[in-house]
């Protein structure tokens, strides 16, 4: 057995073995990442069974990205960076306040009753509206019939001086 | 202390200072899970799409969590780093021409690392991991032990025992 793997021998082997081109993952699964989050933390932190444990150490060999950021972050969970407020108002407004449980009600504005109308003040309204149709109605009339009178004097004056044509010649 | 059971059975009824408790104990351990991954301007916005997945459909993903199978503060930064990656994805480079990319664009990429080529099936997923950290990731027997949580000598043993098997098998074939 080795005392310090890997050995230059070993490194020499497995470089050949590499130049060969034998491969047991296709190209496609080295992008595809199918392991569960939840599986993947469960496996980084040893509480996985040994055969969910063997299926992500698989897709660890053969998913290079995946292999890199799991040694990168297995070895600084639970670090903390600072967060700016503007981050953490941001986040924490994506779940809105709940209402409040005291509402306060404004009722709506209602207007008062109508003032009834008396049958005095219904009935002088009325008169008054009759009484300004007739001084209308009277005023117009009595000037049109003094218009009309003086139109007929101005016709008739004019007539008595106008000079006949035969008398000019 | 928030992230307790109760307090998340609190925050998936929709207790609003649950979550604002939630949001002031994991932001910041999101936050840094997300910027391991990615180191970009944009980790706030990665950040808040964690968020925004917790709680959606009625807290649907939080819902998932089970605090039997893994510790919380783990289970969220498997769940960052996941956004993360998405986002990594989903981002597209602008087109250009030719003309207008900067040289700096043709250099060699750093090194990727590329699963390493082994029959399927020959060796376990335990010793095909082991393989992997030892000859790609360039860890030592003590790291992959600490790793795996296993005593290193297992890891020798397990180490011996692919070879093992991989020369056997190259050996047939040859």
């Amino acid at each position: 057995m080795d005392d310090n793997p890997p050995s230059l021998h070993d490194r020499e082997f497995i470089k050949r073995l590499s130049s060969l081109g034998e491969s047991g993952a296709d190209d496609a699964s080295a992008d595809r990442e199918d392991v569960p989050s939840l599986r993947l933390a469960a496996w980084i932190e040893h509480r996985l069974p040994e055969e969910e444990a063997a299926a992500v150490e698989l897709a660890l060999a053969h998913q290079p990205h995946l292999l890199g950021d799991i040694l990168l972050l297995s070895r600084n969970i639970g670090e903390d960076a600072p967060v700016s407020s503007a981050l953490s108002q941001r986040l924490m407004a994506l779940v809105p306040s709940p209402p409040t449980d005291v509402a306060t009600v404004i009722p709506f504005v209602t207007r008062g009753p109508e003032p009834s109308k008396r049958p005095a003040t219904l009935w002088l309204s009325w008169c008054a509206i009759a009484a300004s149709v007739a001084v209308i109605s009277l005023v117009g009339f009595d000037l049109g019939t003094f218009m009309g009178k003086q139109t007929i004097a101005q016709t008739a004056a004019s007539d008595y001086l106008q000079v006949p044509n035969d008398d000019v010649d | 202390m928030t992230g307790e059971p109760s307090d998340l059975e609190a925050l998936i009824r929709g207790h609003k200072p649950s979550w604002d408790s939630f949001v002031k104990r994991y932001a910041g351990i999101i936050l840094a899970a997300v910027r391991r991954v990615m180191a970009d301007s944009d980790v706030d916005d990665i950040v808040q799409d964690v968020f925004v997945r917790l709680c959606k459909d009625d807290y649907r993903l939080l819902r998932q969590y089970d605090p039997t199978r893994a510790g919380l503060t783990t289970w969220l930064t498997i769940v960052a780093r996941s956004a993360a990656r998405d986002a990594v994805r989903r981002r597209r480079l602008p087109t250009q021409t030719i003309d207008a990319t900067p040289e700096a664009a043709f250099a060699i990429p750093p090194h990727e690392f590329e699963p390493l080529k082994i029959p399927a099936g020959l060796l376990s997923a335990r010793q095909e991991l082991i393989l992997t950290m030892l000859y790609q990731r360039d860890m030592d027997v003590a790291e992959v032990a600490g790793f795996l949580d296993i005593d290193p000598q297992t890891v020798r043993s397990t180490h011996h025992k692919a070879m093992l098997k991989l020369r056997a098998h190259f050996s047939d074939q040859s």
